[in-house]
């Protein structure tokens, strides 16, 4: 094999490692961290349709990264809540430890709103005449938030 | 069979009975149905230990709710305490009785258990409060000091207590349900 081939091995070698490996980190951080999902029909013609799932690791990248951009916002959500904050955040983090079941269940004529807990997710479903919104979130999450906001 | 051997066994099954009960507590849901006309529906469900940490959270302010209502007279929780001790030390019977034309009250202690029953008929309303607390629960949430109420304690007591209706409000167009008992789902 020449020089220039072996070279060329190399570099293919090096890409497809680093195919594989960014592909496995990914596939890593979603089985670790959950992913989180939005979806979004609305019914009207012409209406959105969304369907995004977010690997939960860059939700909690930017929690973490929040801090060195927030111009007080987290600040201001723990002066809203008061003395409420410890039993928000206490509630907040005991939804991951929570059994599977629907947790809050509104009907109001044709809408609903639930907020379940499937698994290690918190799913808040929203269905109306307008269409349907779904979004999922690691139960994980909420205890993130919950001690953020400690 | 050797005095060892039945006492390891009656130990053992004690030890399962404890294990058990303390399952069952762990597994316990408090529920919160609003019914509110034809197509208006809240229902909460959210397990009982996950309460019972929670409440040990609820902020002083909202724990010393201060005055309690009762026929158009304030009463403070101080006071409430007071008449609380008096009453449990009685036997059962029936304390309170408001007979007016448009409301009706009912208070009464019928062994471990409040009974209290109301009935509001002010400006064409119909609306019945039916409570059925037990009551360690009624001592445990005025097991503080001052004004204050304590709801851990209270929430605490109603995990031991185990399944049973709480409160049950129906209005004209409205019911308010709260129980516990061991299913996720409201029934």
């Amino acid at each position: 094999m020449s020089k220039g081939a072996k070279i060329l091995v190399v570099i293919a070698v090096l890409v497809t490692v680093m195919f594989v490996g960014t592909g496995l980190l990914i596939a890593g951080s979603i089985v670790h961290s959950g992913v989180v999902t939005v979806k979004i029909n609305e019914t009207r013609p012409n209406g959105t349709t969304l369907y995004l799932p977010v690997p939960a690791a860059l939700v909690y990248l930017g929690m973490d990264l929040l801090p060195l951009v927030d111009d007080g916002g987290l600040d201001e959500l723990r002066a809203d809540l008061g003395e409420w904050r410890p039993f928000v955040a206490a509630t907040l983090e005991d939804l991951e430890d929570c059994p599977d079941a629907v947790l809050v269940d509104v009907r109001d004529g044709d809408e609903t709103v639930r907020i379940v807990k499937q698994g290690l997710d918190i799913e808040i479903r929203i269905h109306g005449a307008d269409g349907n919104f779904e979004i999922s979130l690691p139960a994980r999450l909420f205890s993130r938030v919950a001690r953020a906001m400690a | 069979m050797s005095t060892k051997k039945i006492l390891a066994i009656t130990l053992l099954a004690a030890g399962l009975t404890v294990a058990r009960a303390s399952a069952a507590k762990d597994n316990l849901w408090i529920h919160i149905h609003v019914q509110d006309g034809k197509d208006g529906k809240v229902s909460i469900n959210l397990p009982l230990s996950m309460l019972e940490k929670s409440s040990a959270f609820i902020p002083g302010e909202a724990r010393s709710s201060g005055r309690i209502r009762f026929d158009d007279e304030d009463i403070t929780v101080a006071e409430l305490r007071e008449v609380w001790k008096e009453l449990q030390r009685q036997p059962d019977a029936t304390y309170i009785t408001v007979d007016e034309v448009d409301s009706k009250v009912r208070v009464a202690k019928v062994g471990s258990y409040l009974h209290v029953r109301a009935r509001d008929m002010k400006h064409g309303r119909n609306e019945n409060v039916e409570m059925k607390i037990p009551v360690s629960v009624v001592s445990a949430l005025l097991s503080g000091t001052g004004d204050e109420l304590d709801v851990a304690a209270a929430v605490r007591e109603i995990a031991r207590q185990g399944e049973g209706e709480l409160v049950t409000v129906t209005g004209d167009n409205e019911t308010v349900r709260i129980w516990v008992d061991s299913s996720s789902e409201s029934r």
